[in-house]
């Protein structure tokens, strides 16, 4: 059985993101300050998001794209997401075993 | 299977549109992309998710696979993982519906399948290719593509062993 199956619909943002598939998690300014982050890796994790932000928007010019929804980063030991807004950046990191998706569709729709 | 045919298998997945080929310098081996890309970009493409791969691996941890998921369509890379001077990266592009999990089998099969060796030395040239056509679109090959951005020398395309 998934995970992320169990989790309880009325669950805010901040309970899902305690959620045990959840390794770590940031977020930060798309202006690089106030970085918040659950600990030293995802605090790590946030110093490339922003990067990530802008070179994505160059890649995706290249074929007329401009709004970008997510970032799925499949590392060695966990997948990352990224979901970048208009003033912050998103960043959750979660175990080899768990299907970001599901996460995600909850997640989105979750209240802050 | 042929080279030729794990490509096919790739840009014939439903609803993917695109595929580039590249090694870890940047170099193009094969490209197929939509008419409405940015020719200009597309040349500076490979150097920019090389960057995402280093950045990455510099700052966090090694990763094999990106996927950028913008409103109408989708970016997929993947990276082979074999001797550094054999890898390669597959970038495809699909639209916003394209099913990962076909997506990724059939990649898989060319992850295993597509080897880059005999790399030529800076004398070769590569022939001159005739103008292709996908979908009833014109196309730019990898060797046009190379040719636009200077690069002089072109690697062969080997396929269990045999030149394809």
């Amino acid at each position: 059985m998934s995970k992320v199956q169990n989790i309880n619909k009325n669950e805010t943002k901040s309970q899902l993101l305690s959620h045990p598939a959840i390794q770590g998690w940031v977020a930060i300014r798309n202006d690089g300050t106030q970085n918040v982050a659950s600990d030293e890796i995802a605090e790590r994790f946030g110093e490339v998001l922003i990067y990530f932000n802008q070179i994505t928007e160059l890649i995706g010019e290249t074929f007329g794209l401009e709004k970008l929804d997510e970032i799925h980063i499949v590392c060695d030991e966990l997948t990352a997401v990224c979901m970048p807004g208009r003033k912050e950046t998103v960043g959750i990191l979660f175990d080899k075993d768990t299907n970001p998706n599901e996460f995600l569709a909850k997640y989105k729709t979750a209240k802050s | 299977m042929s080279f030729q045919k794990t490509i096919d298998a790739i840009l014939d997945t439903p609803k993917v549109e695109g595929l580039l080929v590249f090694d870890l310098e940047g170099e193009v081996y094969f490209e197929q992309m939509p008419q409405y890309t940015d020719q200009a970009m597309l040349q500076k493409l490979p150097q920019r998710i090389l960057m995402m791969y280093d950045v990455i691996a510099d700052n966090f941890q090694n990763c094999s696979d990106f996927i950028l998921k913008f409103d109408k369509k989708n970016l997929y890379f993947r990276k082979s993982h074999r001797k550094e001077d054999m890898d390669f990266i597959l970038a495809v592009l699909g639209d916003a519906g394209v099913n990962f999990v076909s997506l990724k089998l059939v990649t898989n099969l060319a992850m295993k399948m597509l080897k880059l060796e005999d790399k030529p030395t800076d004398e070769y040239q590569a022939p001159a290719s005739p103008d292709l056509t996908y979908r009833g679109q014109k196309v730019s090959t990898a060797s046009t593509l190379n040719k636009k951005s200077g690069r002089k020398k072109r690697s062969n395309l080997i396929y269990r062993g045999r030149k394809t």
